[in-house]
C-alpha cells in the first residue's frame, strides 16, 4: 500500500498571490446595482393611478384594455371594481410621461364603434375592443378621480379657435357635440354642457373653428337651431330649418344681426345669451327701448306679449304685456297695453333729409313721436290673422282725431289710442245708418207704384198683341212652311243622282270637254302653223 | 492504522479536470502534476463564491418575475407577460400540464434552488451533526434540476425567432428575461462552486 502510496505524483507547487478581496464578490455587487436600478427606474417612470367611474364597464377588461392619449397607448386598466352607488371604478396605471396631462379637468370616456347622425366613429376598435381615451386639462392641479362620460367629447385639443359661454334656460336637444352652426355652416360644436349651479339655467360652452371665429363678434347672436321651428302668430304660419344633422341632432346658430357691421371679434369666452328661436334673436337687436301704455276698449282677446307694433305697416316694437287696472277717480276698470317701441328703429326709419340731425337725443326722439301723434297718430287694435284671431297693434294716422298730447313725464307715457277693428266697423255702420235715414222712401215709392202700374199697362198691351199673333199669323205661317217643304222636295229629285238633268248635265260636260281639247289642237296647229291663218291648211300636208 | 475520512487527510490532491490523483506538497499554489490544472484540496473559496453567487441570483430573482419577459403585439393590440401571467394564461386556456410545467420549471425550480443552495452554505458553514448523506442528495438534485430552468429562456428564443409576422403578430424579449437568464446561470455557478466533499469534513481536517 505504501509502495502505491509512493507511486502517486506530488503535485507542482505554483506560484501566485491571493487577491485581497474576492473577486467573486464583484457579481453580486453588480446584481444589487442592477436590481437596484431597475427598482429605481421602475418606480420613477411609474405614472399616477387614476380611478374613473362609469355606468357601466361594457368592453373593459381589466389588464387588457388599453389607456390612450391622442391615440398612443399610455397605460393600461389595471382593475375594475363597485362604488357604492354602483356605478363602476375602473382604475388604470398611466405612464409617467403620459401622467403630466391627466389634469383635474380631464376628460375620460371609451372608445367603442358609435354610430350617430354626425357620422361613425371608432372602427377600429371593431377589432382591438374597446379603450379609454382622455383629454388633457388645462387645470393647474393633477387629478386621480374622474366621472367618466358616456359620449365622447368633441376633439377640440390642438384644434386652433375660440371658445365661448353661452346661457340659456332650456337646452332643448342640444348635446356635447351638437354642430355650431353659421349661415347653416358646420363652424364648431357643443363643448360642454352643464347646469347652473343655482338651477335656474344652462351654461353651455361652445367652440367655433379658427376659420369661423372672427365672425363672432360682440354683438352675435345664439339661437337654439335644432328641429324645426313653427310659428304662427300675426304674421302667420313660419317653417323654419336648419341643416339635416341639426334636425335630427340639434345644434345651434349664430349670425350677426343686420346693423351691427364692423364690431370687433369677440374675445374667447365672451358670454352670449342663447335666443330660442332665429326670429327671437333677430327680433331684439334694438337696444334703445322706450316703453309706452295703452288703453283700448276692446277685448284683448287675441293679443299676447310679443304681438307686433306696426307703424303703418313697419315692425318698431312689441307687446311687452297687459293686464287690467282699476281707476278709482273714474270708478271705472281699464285695460292699459305696455308696448315697448325701438325708438332707435323709429330713428332708422325716420328720413327727413337734411333735418335730420346725426345722434338723435331723446329729446329729438320725443319731438318725432309728438309730431306723429300732433299728426294724428293713435295706436289700435287690429287683427292680424283673419284665421287665429292674432292681434297686434296698429300704430296709424286717425283722420278726425281727438286731439291729444304724450306726458312725457310718466313712468309709462300713455299712448293716445282709437276705436278700430270692431267698433270702427260699428262706426261705420252707424254712418250708413244715418244716410238710409236721410232718404226720401216715401217719394221714392210712390213714383216706384207710378212706374209699376204703366208698365202694368204696357204688359197687358203686349198680351193682346200676342193674342193676335197667335190667332192671325200662325196658321198663315204653318202653310207657308208646307209648301216650302214641297218646294224642297222637288228640288232635291231634280238634283239626284238618276235625274234627266244630272244626266244633260254630265253630257253637256263631256263635250264641253271634247271641245276644248280641240281648240288646244288648234292652238298647237297654230303655234306651228301661224301662217295657215292666212294661207288655211295647206292641201299637201294631209 | 489511524481511520482516514477523506483523501485530503491522506495530503491527497484530486486533479478535478483530468482525474489524477496527485500527492500534497504542502505549498499553497498546487498544480496538477498531469496537466498542469491548478488544484487544491478543496475547491477554493468555495462557499465564498457559492454564497456570492447566490446573492447575485437572489438579487435578480426579484425583477425576474416581476418584470415582462415579453411582449406579444398582434392585431388586437399589445400585451406584456411576465412569467406568472404567462402561467395564468395558460390555465385559463386549460394547458394544465403546461401550465404546471411551466410554473416548476421557472418559478418553483429557481426558487428552491436558492433556498437548497442557502441550506448547504449555511448547513457547512453552522457546522450541522446531520448526517451529511441527505445534503448531498439535495445538492446531486439542484445540480440536475438547474438546467431546466433555462426551458423558459429557450422557448422564448424560439417564439421571439419563429413569431416576426410583422404586423400580424410579434414576440420580443422583455428585460425580465434577461434577469430571468441571470437568475439560472448564476445559480448554476452557484451549485458548481460548491463542494459538495464541504459536507464530510471534519472540523479541523482540512488545512
Amino acid at each position: 500500500m505504501s509502495d502505491r502510496e509512493a507511486e502517486v505524483p506530488h503535485a507542482q507547487p505554483g506560484h501566485a498571490h491571493r487577491p485581497p478581496f474576492a473577486l467573486v464578490w464583484v457579481i453580486p455587487i453588480v446584481a444589487a446595482v442592477l436590481g437596484g436600478w431597475i427598482a429605481v427606474h421602475s418606480w420613477l417612470s411609474k405614472g399616477p393611478t387614476v380611478t374613473i367611474s362609469f355606468r357601466n364597464a361594457e368592453g373593459i377588461d381589466p389588464g387588457k384594455t388599453i389607456i390612450r392619449y391622442k391615440n398612443v397607448n399610455v397605460g393600461t386598466v389595471t382593475h375594475v371594481s363597485f362604488a357604492r352607488d354602483g356605478s363602476v371604478l375602473v382604475s388604470a396605471s398611466l405612464s409617467h410621461d403620459a401622467g403630466e396631462f391627466v389634469r383635474e379637468d380631464s376628460q375620460f370616456w371609451v372608445v367603442s364603434p358609435r354610430v350617430s347622425a354626425a357620422g361613425i366613429s371608432g372602427l377600429s376598435t371593431l377589432f382591438s375592443g374597446a379603450y379609454v381615451a382622455f383629454s388633457a386639462g388645462r387645470s393647474e392641479r393633477a387629478g386621480h378621480e374622474f366621472k367618466g362620460l358616456e359620449v365622447p367629447p368633441p376633439d377640440t385639443e390642438g384644434r386652433a379657435g375660440r371658445e365661448f359661454i353661452l346661457h340659456t334656460s332650456d337646452a332643448g336637444s342640444l348635446q356635447v357635440g351638437s354642430p355650431v352652426l353659421f349661415h347653416r355652416v358646420r363652424a364648431g360644436e357643443v363643448t360642454a354642457l352643464q347646469i347652473d349651479p343655482d338651477g335656474s339655467g344652462m351654461t353651455l360652452k361652445v367652440f367655433v373653428d379658427s376659420a369661423y371665429e372672427q365672425f363672432v363678434t360682440a354683438a352675435v347672436r345664439f339661437w337654439h337651431a335644432s328641429g324645426v321651428d313653427l310659428t304662427l302668430d300675426a304674421e302667420g304660419l313660419k317653417v323654419e330649418t336648419q341643416s339635416a344633422v341639426a334636425v335630427i341632432e340639434g345644434g345651434l346658430a349664430f349670425e350677426a344681426p343686420p346693423n351691427s357691421a364692423g364690431a370687433a371679434p369677440a374675445p374667447p369666452d365672451t358670454e352670449f345669451a342663447l335666443f330660442k328661436d332665429r326670429s327671437s334673436a333677430m327680433s331684439h337687436p334694438y337696444t334703445q327701448i322706450q316703453s309706452f301704455r295703452m288703453y283700448f276698449t276692446e277685448s284683448l282677446r287675441g293679443l299676447s306679449p310679443g304681438a307686433p307694433v306696426d307703424l303703418h305697416g313697419i315692425l318698431i316694437g312689441e307687446v311687452s304685456g297687459f293686464g287690467f287696472e282699476y281707476d278709482e277717480s273714474a270708478g271705472i276698470f281699464r285695460f292699459p297695453v305696455d308696448v315697448d317701441i325701438y325708438t332707435d328703429m323709429l330713428e332708422e326709419h325716420y328720413i327727413a333729409g337734411a333735418h335730420r340731425p346725426k345722434a338723435m337725443t331723446q329729446a329729438d326722439q320725443h319731438e318725432i313721436v309728438d309730431r306723429l301723434v300732433a299728426a294724428g297718430m293713435r295706436a289700435r287694435l287690429k287683427t292680424g290673422n283673419l284665421v287665429t284671431g292674432q292681434l297686434y297693434v296698429d300704430l296709424d294716422f286717425v283722420r278726425n282725431a281727438t286731439p291729444a298730447r304724450i306726458n312725457w313725464n310718466a313712468a309709462r307715457p300713455e299712448m293716445p289710442s282709437a276705436g278700430g277693428g270692431l267698433s270702427a266697423l260699428a262706426d261705420k255702420l252707424g254712418d250708413i245708418a244715418t244716410k238710409l235715414d236721410k232718404m226720401p222712401l216715401e217719394k221714392i215709392s210712390g213714383e216706384l207704384l207710378k212706374t209699376l202700374q204703366s208698365l202694368q199697362t204696357a204688359l197687358n198691351g203686349t198680351s193682346t198683341l200676342m193674342g193676335h199673333l197667335n190667332q192671325d199669323v200662325a196658321p198663315e205661317a204653318a202653310a207657308a212652311l208646307s209648301s216650302t217643304r214641297e218646294a224642297m222636295k222637288s228640288l232635291g229629285s231634280t238634283l239626284s243622282e238618276a235625274s234627266p238633268l244630272q244626266s244633260d248635265l254630265r253630257d253637256t260636260l263631256r263635250q264641253l270637254s271634247r271641245s276644248a281639247r280641240t281648240l288646244a289642237d288648234l292652238s298647237d296647229y297654230l303655234e306651228q302653223h301661224p301662217e295657215s291663218l292666212l294661207r288655211g291648211k295647206p292641201k299637201d300636208s294631209q | 492504522m489511524k481511520q482516514l475520512h477523506s483523501a485530503a487527510q491522506a495530503g491527497f490532491l484530486l486533479c478535478l479536470s483530468c482525474g489524477q490523483l496527485a500527492r500534497s506538497s504542502g505549498s499553497l499554489i498546487q498544480h496538477c502534476p498531469r496537466c498542469g490544472e491548478r488544484i487544491s484540496l478543496r475547491k477554493p473559496q468555495s462557499i465564498t463564491r457559492t454564497t456570492a453567487y447566490l446573492i447575485a441570483a437572489a438579487i435578480l430573482y426579484v425583477p425576474a418575475n416581476l418584470l415582462p419577459i415579453m411582449h406579444t403585439s398582434t392585431l388586437v393590440g399589445g400585451e406584456d407577460d411576465t412569467i406568472l401571467s404567462g402561467v395564468i394564461v395558460l390555465v385559463q386556456t386549460g394547458s394544465w400540464p403546461l401550465a404546471l410545467l411551466v410554473f416548476f420549471a421557472s418559478i418553483m425550480v429557481p426558487m428552491l434552488k436558492l433556498i437548497a443552495l442557502a441550506l448547504l452554505v449555511i448547513s457547512i458553514r453552522q457546522r450541522w451533526k446531520s448526517p451529511p448523506v441527505g445534503r448531498l442528495r439535495l445538492y446531486r438534485l439542484v445540480e440536475f434540476v438547474g438546467r431546466w430552468s433555462l426551458l423558459d429562456i429557450y422557448v422564448l428564443t424560439l417564439l421571439v425567432a419563429l413569431v416576426q409576422l410583422q404586423a400580424l403578430a410579434t414576440v420580443e424579449p422583455r428585460p425580465g428575461a434577461v434577469a430571468f437568464g441571470a437568475v439560472v446561470v448564476l445559480t448554476l455557478l452557484s451549485a458548481r462552486s460548491f463542494d459538495p466533499r464541504l459536507l464530510f469534513d471534519q472540523p479541523g481536517e482540512i488545512p
